[in-house]
């Protein structure tokens, strides 16, 4: 009997320091690992989520529970989140470790996003497109698909997105202590100067760090960045606005978003929108990350320089022979990057397959199971055709 | 079928005006020294049995100098109020006051509107709407602070005023001074009727106790010297309802939390006040219970919130009183704490931390009073407020904020 219980406690301890072992070496490549459709649990009062619910266009915190692979964070704060995807049915999320205490955090993390998929039937266009742009290595968001529970029950399938913050940086650019910003859209604004005022500046360009600097020295620098690319000669134009701005890194940018014809983005159909701006901590030239890519795979047709010359910016790049050779040659390797292996057929396809029970059995989802059956045909058709259709077009205006 | 509580008080209040009518009229044989209308020292007076007082009351503030944003609105008004009180056949007291501008916290623009009846020393009953008794500095009219402002814990945790019904009065050779009312909300919450409500009478029952062996002496080293404890509750309703802490400009230091259950409020107080020299204080406390309020559905521990102050005060010239000039100079010390029973677990900020992260605000205030006339008042203050967050778990500036800020006062 002894012998029986002294065996017992072994084993207990054993599997208890496995256990212990396996939380601990959990990281964000295993949340964000994409093989599988991830868990995710919310514990909230259920007055704070009818609230949260029913008052979905505040962006008021509420307190709550979270739970991912044994994983429990407690006290964390959530919020309703999104534009045009704001839902009371369905509400897109936002996880803030951190709001309750500047201690909190979750496998390094300060937030996460969790993202409702209310505007894209096929649930799956932003994840394409940021593992795109990681493949491009352009620095953007991990996401993973999970199936949220609300205090016990299914909420629906959501996206796990990384927040572009401090760790973000840290993680892609190696430092992060100058000044990011994200990009709102107010009306359409295609990269022209505003002028001298810099409260001109301050709606469109959110400081996400550095938040008690000055004004000036927070916004002068925007304001010098597009009075350069606006007024600087034809001549000085590349070494001028590359003092400021990263052309490269912009162009590939620019060059990944319109094989994917994001219509949305830095050349969008009402100006630029979904983008954060970087200005490292060395006066170095800012760096444009992308954000909110669920208007990407437009149509398989979609000009390759629609938007192109009504924004200042790329129509000035590209009145520079140097950077129009640049550009052409960085979309042919978007399109030698999404064609080779066949891998943009495959991960729209492998992302369906995986969702696909999850998205059925989700309650809230705006869209009928034959929509988003009809949306992945569309991707599918867009992944097979998109790239004879840019070399075409890299063809006839390079 | 439950009369609303405003129909009891008014009720009472007429019962109580009608009886004291009855007693006059049986006194009408007796000589009187005075007849007619006459104006005496801001009075209207009608014989010796009626005395009615306008009351007008006009504060003006021009903030000096921050240590925080610059200034944008450097003048402000503190209060405008007008009214009027009195006295009926030596046995009623009343007052109405309307307010032109939210200067107290309060959801109505009429402030004090209430009937005091004398039945004798030791039992008087007033009615109406007042202030509740509790702490003494809430009790003291805002044309007779010492500061431009009250203490950080006095605003945060003394409630405001209510429709009530008050006993009050001075027994033991007028050395103990007792208040007990019933009130009709709940910090502004009508409760009536609410099977929940914690009381049967109405939705907040006060009482305070004051003890004061020397009163209103004109020579020694004691003129006047109390002490007291003063005692509400009553039961909140659920949400976000716990009182809040604010700075001097009036921004919140603190955020609403998740309450349920009774909420109760401690406080004492002392006072000596000497020839030249007064000290006074007061110890208050605040504790919301959180039935039910847990993120997974549970009780969570009470919300507790502190405050004390010390304040000492002299007259550098000028007699005791308000008749003429005078400059007092004084200084406060007030401190203001915010968390929970639970001071053991990991602590957070949310309105639903089971140990909430400990908060508070200390402040020095520096003042002087200039008594430029009866009627009319000058002060200056400088303050020293910090807000120190020892958990460091807030992203708070815990740097000292510097405030000056004047006062012109008109007081009739």
């Amino acid at each position: 009997m002894f012998r029986s219980l002294l065996r017992r406690l072994v084993i207990g301890l054993i599997l208890q320091s496995a256990a212990a072992t396996s939380l601990q070496a959990q990281t964000t490549d295993d949340l964000f690992n994409d093989s599988a459709v991830q868990t995710l649990e919310i514990a909230i009062h259920s007055r704070d989520w009818d609230t949260l619910r029913a008052n979905f266009t505040s962006n008021d915190f509420y307190p709550a529970d979270v739970t991912w692979n044994g994983l429990r964070v407690r006290n964390v704060g959530i919020r309703s989140r999104g534009l045009g995807s704001r839902s009371g049915v369905k509400p897109g999320l936002e996880v803030n470790f951190a709001h309750y205490s500047s201690r909190g955090q979750f496998l390094g993390m300060h937030a996460l996003v969790l993202d409702n998929l209310t505007t894209d039937p096929s649930m799956i266009r932003e994840r394409v497109a940021f593992a795109f742009y990681r493949r491009l290595g352009i620095p953007a968001p991990r996401e993973v698909h999970a199936n949220l529970y609300v205090n016990g029950d299914y909420a629906g399938v959501y996206v796990i997105v990384e927040p572009v913050d401090t760790v973000f940086l840290q993680r892609w650019l190696n430092e992060n202590s100058g000044a990011l910003y994200e990009f709102h859209w107010l009306t359409p604004y295609f990269a022209t100067f505003l002028g001298e005022n810099l409260d001109l500046y301050v709606p469109l360009f959110e400081p996400r760090t550095q938040q008690t600097r000055s004004t000036f020295d927070l916004f002068d620098p925007i304001r010098e960045l597009f009075r350069t690319i606006n007024t600087t000669s034809a001549d000085s134009f590349r070494d001028a606005v590359g003092a400021r701005l990263d052309l490269e890194s912009t162009l590939r940018l620019i060059a990944a978003e319109a094989f994917m014809a994001e219509w949305d983005g830095i050349l969008g159909y009402a100006g630029l929108n979904n983008f954060y701006l970087y200005r490292p901590a060395n006066a170095g030239p800012a760096r444009i990350l992308p954000w909110d890519a669920d208007h990407t795979f437009q149509a398989a047709d979609y000009p390759l320089l629609a938007g192109a010359f009504e924004n200042v910016l790329m129509r000035r790049m590209l009145e520079d022979p140097v950077l129009r050779a640049r550009y052409f040659q960085l979309v042919l390797e978007a399109v030698n990057s999404a064609s080779s292996g066949n891998w943009l057929v495959d991960e729209v396809t492998r992302d369906y397959q995986q969702i696909r029970d999850s998205v059925i059995a989700d309650p809230f989802k705006p869209y009928t199971n034959e929509e988003f059956d009809a949306a992945f045909a569309e991707l599918l058709t867009f992944a097979r055709t998109r790239s004879a259709f840019v070399t075409s077009q890299v063809q006839q205006n390079r | 079928m439950t009369r609303p509580i405003s129909t009891r008080i008014g009720i009472v209040a007429a019962v109580l005006l009608l009886s004291v009518s009855a007693s006059a009229q049986q006194t009408k044989g007796k000589p009187k020294d005075e007849s007619g209308v006459r104006w005496d020292e801001g009075s209207i007076r009608f014989g010796d049995s009626v005395r009615i007082d306008p009351r007008v009351r006009v504060q003006a503030d021009m903030l000096l100098w921050t240590s925080e944003e610059p200034i944008e609105d450097r003048f402000s008004w503190g209060s405008r109020r007008i009214g009027v009180n009195g006295e009926l056949f030596n046995r009623v007291q009343f007052q109405v006051e309307r307010a032109f501008q939210d200067d107290d916290d309060d959801d109505s623009p009429w402030r004090d509107v209430y009937a005091d009846v004398r039945i004798n020393r030791a039992f008087q009953v007033r009615g109406g709407r007042f202030k509740l008794p509790f702490s003494l500095e809430r009790n003291t009219s805002r044309d007779e602070l010492d500061f431009i402002q009250r203490a950080t814990a006095v605003r945060a945790i003394s409630p405001s005023r209510d429709t009530g019904v008050m006993v009050h009065g001075r027994v033991v050779k007028r050395m103990v001074e007792y208040e007990a009312g019933v009130f009709q909300h709940a910090d502004g919450f009508d409760l009536t009727g609410d099977p929940n409500s914690w009381s049967a009478l109405g939705s907040t029952l006060a009482g305070r106790v004051l003890v004061a062996p020397i009163r209103d002496k004109r020579d020694g080293p004691t003129r006047d010297l109390h002490f007291g404890v003063a005692l509400v509750r009553n039961t909140m309703p659920e949400g976000l309802n716990s009182r809040v802490g604010r700075l001097f400009d009036d921004d919140r230091f603190s955020e609403r939390m998740n309450v349920n259950g009774q909420r109760t409020r401690l406080g004492a107080e002392g006072l000596w006040r000497g020839h030249r020299a007064t000290i006074k204080g007061e110890l208050l406390q605040l504790t919301d219970e959180r039935l039910g309020q847990a993120i997974i559905g549970g009780d969570l521990s009470d919300l507790v919130q502190r405050g004390a102050y010390l304040t000492g005060l002299v007259r550098v010239f000028g007699e005791p009183g308000r008749r003429g000039q005078a400059l007092d100079v004084a200084v406060r010390f007030d401190r203001f704490t915010l968390g929970s029973e639970n001071d053991t677990d990991e602590a957070f900020t949310n309105p639903r931390a089971d140990h909430i992260a400990p908060l508070a605000k200390n402040t020095w205030t520096f003042g002087g009073n200039w008594q430029v006339h009866r009627w009319v008042r000058v002060q200056g203050n400088l303050l020293r407020e910090t807000l120190v967050d020892s958990l460091d778990v807030r992203d708070i500036n815990t740097e000292p904020r510097w405030t000056a800020v004047m006062r012109f006062q008109f007081s009739l």
